[in-house]
């Protein structure tokens, strides 16, 4: 039963966003259509800011699009995948959030902290359009 | 929030002392009784997103329950990962602040990734996999924190992976437990897995050495994910492989997987490129 009312209510959460957008976001959509635009004329120098970060992302679609090299089939072929494999592991930085003392249930966790006299910091997640898994981050 | 303000280092800081815990379902309807309980008594409205945090006292207690951002998403914050974990940081201390955190140790922790179970059963190979798939989407920084996934190995990887004595072509298909692992996050489309995995691999031994006999294994893989428009992509998968007594144990292995998703958006008009790189190591 409370499951139910609780489904609803993310429903009806989702309604309110619904209407609150067609309140505030459709006069601004309708108000910005209205707005004459600035003639930029077709000698306007694009922004050097967006051009930079453009430049940013092609380099990184490149680098990661660019296919594995062959490696040959030779000891030093190995060698050399395992160093291109060592070069793209994940940073300690990018991989901070596993520097958290996690545990995997709840009830090991309640266990460990009566024991440690530790508090609990329990991160809930109810995605109801697909399966979340927040520990690994696939979803 | 995982790759936001969970990963911002004041956050990191303020964790130090608490066990973290997760549970993720689809609604509050697969909850079992002991998460409903706190769920219940955190008494938190509908309006603050999918994602609700908990303190709990050492006795496993709720002590206050909040929401990770200011409003219903990390909008609210401008998507801005100083402001939102500077906003946690403070949620935190807020509702831990009549617990005394003083006298709990907070050495640094070093980096303890998802790890296999051992697998005794399994001889022949490494009990299991882990993957790290970092992907980078050109107008998103929802993916700062790699997925991290662990797989446990079968003698079906084990028969297939034997040492090749010559070189020979093995189907992707055979590697479906492991690379179907490889898919951006967040697709919430369907059932938002693979569901056909082809492709050819070559599988050459590449010499010995210190009585140890390698293997490489290489080639390109596509993918068939189950979102509304079966979107198909690509990528290339290299892997190196060490046996010992001759080729006849596995001790370890290493690889990395290079493609790229093509995801639709919304309105179906416009493209982006998830961007997708992962190492693949033998575990334990």
């Amino acid at each position: 039963m409370h499951d139910y009312l609780f489904y609803r209510s993310d429903v009806s959460s989702s309604l309110a966003w619904l209407l609150f957008f067609l309140v505030c976001g459709l006069p601004a959509c309708h108000a910005q259509r209205l707005t004459p635009r600035p003639n930029r004329g077709p000698g306007k120098a694009p922004d050097q800011f967006q051009s930079f970060l453009d430049f940013v992302r092609q380099e990184q679609e490149l680098e990661f699009a660019k296919p594995l090299p062959e490696f040959p089939a030779t000891v030093q072929g190995a060698k050399t995948l395992e160093k291109h494999v060592q070069a793209v592991y994940p940073s300690k930085k990018e991989l901070a959030v596993y520097s958290l003392d996690w545990e995997p249930t709840l009830a090991a966790a309640r266990k460990r902290a009566k024991a440690e006299q530790r508090p609990i910091f329990f991160i809930v997640v109810t995605n109801y359009t697909g399966p979340t898994n927040f520990f690994s981050g696939h979803c | 929030m995982r790759g936001s303000s969970l990963s911002h280092p004041a956050v990191l800081e303020t964790l130090r002392p608490f066990i973290v815990v997760s549970w993720n379902g689809t609604s509050t309807r697969d909850m079992p009784e002991e998460i409903w309980q706190i769920y219940r008594a955190g008494n938190l409205d509908s309006r603050g997103g999918a994602i609700r945090l908990f303190v709990l006292n050492p006795n496993g207690e709720l002590v206050r329950a909040f929401f990770p951002f200011a409003g219903p998403s990390p909008a609210t914050l401008g998507f801005d990962r100083e402001r939102m974990g500077l906003y946690l940081k403070g949620q935190i201390e807020k509702a831990s602040a009549e617990l005394d955190l003083s006298r709990i140790k907070t050495n640094e922790r070093k980096v303890r990734l998802p790890d296999v179970r051992p697998n005794p059963s399994l001889q022949q190979m490494p009990g299991g996999l882990r993957i790290l798939l970092s992907l980078k989407h050109p107008f998103s920084s929802a993916y700062r924190v790699p997925v991290v996934e662990t797989v446990n190995n079968s003698p079906a990887e084990a028969t297939v992976l034997q040492y090749p004595q010559q070189e020979k072509t093995i189907s992707a298909n055979a590697l479906e437990r492991w690379l179907e692992q490889i898919y951006p996050p967040g697709m919430m489309e369907r059932s938002g897995r693979i569901v056909d995995i082809s492709g050819d691999l070559k599988f050459r031994p590449a010499g010995a050495q210190e009585n140890e006999q390698l293997a490489i294994l290489q080639g390109t893989v596509y993918f068939t994910f189950d979102d509304d428009r079966q979107t198909r992509y690509q990528g290339d998968l290299a892997m190196t492989f060490r046996y010992a007594d001759k080729g006849q144990l596995m001790k370890s292995f290493r690889g990395m997987f290079r493609g790229i998703f093509p995801k639709r958006d919304m309105q179906g008009k416009g493209e982006a490129k998830i961007l997708m790189q992962a190492v693949l190591e033998s575990r334990p």
